[in-house]
């Protein structure tokens, strides 16, 4: 019997097993540390001490994955508060075209889908409290003129896109919690690129993708496609180095617009939420 | 105890390749290599899935998607072989079925998909599968097979990849261990979303995010708004009809 075969039968009844005593890498360092050298003798022992500190205190959801879903939870909310107060909210003069559009009321519907998972993942115990919203508190007219109104909701779910990205590696200790984001985060993105379109009357004069930092949409496109923070672990849209390879795609005549759009990038939590909550909170 | 075939490349190789960062399984084995140095604790076993190594094709290059980072990887890479060779063919030889709208939409994709394309075979190096064409019969599988002198049978084929890219990136994300190579996936992932829904849009509009069946394209989401994503156990078998080098290739994925 070896102590790995050990380990990857207990990974394999157990998928976050070696997420939970942080990596298969953490256990040589443990074995090793110290030049203390680890007998046979010794090994039921080490075995035990690991396998405590592997499964101490996990009663319910992961207190990262809690607060992972927290965050999701609370942009689905706002977003799903912000297509329902243009589509059927008194305050909206948006024309029926755009308030009866069956891609937009589609878009709602999945939003609240997206609140009904998270919170059912979240649990009633642990859900955020209420934001609230003010949706014209910077773009003024952002119910009333149509164009507004698309070019908010493009960097709406951009950001969506962004924010999900930045935080997955955040639910790799929760195999199943990680798939439901990640099945999340590919319909915002499905959004974002009918947006696109529609924001340009469906003439496929708008793409789906993110070309650069988007500097020619302005409005809240200005800031949600710059760097967030770090730089180093949240790139500009513009971003062209992908896993540490760069110029590798020079001479081959692809303009270099297409290298920014090939790759999104994701957002940290305080960026994200720091410039909802300027925009859109109260 | 064998090396992995990343610790022989060239050092400069090496340095610039995101894949050679420590992985976990690298690290793995220089540890078990430094405990028989060490002695004390029997460490020589590698776990199950630790597959021998393959026999090599003649180019070095690898035929099996290994039931680790590097085969979900190399996943990836066929993928994106077969997305970015098929828009090259559209492109190429299929442009006057398309509006110059469509046609310019049309060539980006096939841009990112071969930027994609690139991406993976730059950063697997030498890990990478061989390369792979395309099969456009699917096998013979008249269901998926594409005609490209039709536009139907293309858009059909173009969001069938698509979707399929999304399904696969997707259902294998949890099972890749390495963050950062989550994060790049994640990364390309969404950007294979947008184009399937516009895909999905040049075919019924308004179904890019359908939860029901909208003409000829089935839903995209299930009923509560989720993405479809599948294991590559159920991806790899409609993937290698597509793929003509099929019979060289095998796989431990989950």
């Amino acid at each position: 019997m070896n102590l790995l075969n050990i380990f990857d039968s207990i990974a394999k009844a157990d998928e976050t097993f070696y997420d939970r005593i942080d990596s298969r890498r953490s256990i040589f360092k443990h074995m090793l540390s110290g030049g203390k050298k680890v007998s046979m003798a010794a090994a039921p022992f080490f075995l035990s001490s690991l396998l405590n500190k592997a499964y101490a205190g996990t009663s319910g959801v992961n207190e990262t994955v809690l607060q992972v879903l927290q965050y999701a939870y609370r942009l689905e909310k706002f977003e799903e508060a912000f297509y329902r107060a243009a589509l059927s909210g008194p305050t909206s003069t948006l024309p029926a075209s755009v308030k009866n559009d069956v891609g937009l009321n589609e878009i709602l519907a999945n939003e609240t889908s997206h609140v009904g998972l998270l919170a059912g993942a979240i649990g009633t115990a642990n859900l955020p409290a209420a934001d609230n919203y003010n949706f014209s508190k910077v773009y003024t007219d952002v119910f009333t003129n149509e164009t507004t109104f698309f070019t908010v909701a493009m960097a709406i779910e951009d950001t969506g896109v962004r924010a999900y990205k930045g935080r997955a590696a955040e639910l790799k200790v929760d195999p199943a919690t990680l798939l439901i984001a990640l099945n999340i985060h590919s319909v915002e993105a499905r959004h974002a690129s009918f947006l696109r379109r529609r924001r340009m009357g469906m003439t496929l004069a708008g793409s789906g993708w993110i070309t650069g930092e988007e500097t020619s949409v302005g409005g809240p496109g200005a800031g949600l496609y710059k760097a967030g923070n770090p730089a180093a672990s949240f790139p500009s849209e513009n971003n062209t180095t992908q896993g540490g390879i760069s110029g590798l795609y020079a001479g081959n005549g692809i303009p270099v617009e297409r290298y920014t759009e090939a790759f999104d990038e994701p957002l940290d939590k305080d960026t994200v939420l720091t410039a909802v909550a300027a925009t859109f909170f109260v | 105890m064998s090396k992995l075939p990343i610790l022989e490349g060239p050092e400069t190789e090496r340095a610039s390749s995101p894949l050679n960062k420590a992985v976990d399984r690298r690290s793995f084995l220089r540890y078990t290599g430094a405990t028989a140095v060490v002695g004390g604790l029997l460490l020589a076993g590698c776990g199950d899935d630790d597959d021998p190594k393959p026999t090599p094709p003649a180019a070095g290059l690898k035929t099996k998607f290994t039931k680790d980072d590097f085969g979900i990887l190399n996943y990836a890479y066929a993928l994106e072989q077969l997305e970015a060779a098929f828009y090259t063919k559209v492109v190429a030889e299929a442009a006057s079925l398309f509006t110059a709208a469509e046609l310019g939409l049309l060539s980006q994709i096939r841009d990112h998909e071969i930027i994609h394309r690139e991406f993976f075979k730059r950063a697997l190096g030498d890990n990478r599968i061989i390369d792979i064409t395309v099969d456009y019969t699917a096998n013979g599988d008249a269901s998926l097979a594409v005609d490209f002198t039709s536009k139907a049978s293309i858009l059909k084929g173009a969001r069938f990849f698509e979707d399929t890219g999304v399904q696969a990136y997707n259902g294998a994300g949890p099972y890749i261990q390495s963050a950062d190579y989550l994060l790049l996936a994640g990364k390309i992932v969404s950007v294979e979303a947008r184009h399937a829904a516009l895909l999905r849009d040049l075919i019924a509009p308004n179904s890019f995010a359908s939860k029901t069946a909208m003409g000829t394209v089935p839903a995209a989401l299930t009923a509560d708004g989720r993405d479809m994503s599948a294991l590559p156990s159920a991806i790899l078998p409609t993937a290698l009809k597509f793929i003509t080098q099929r019979a060289q290739l095998s796989s431990d994925l989950w």
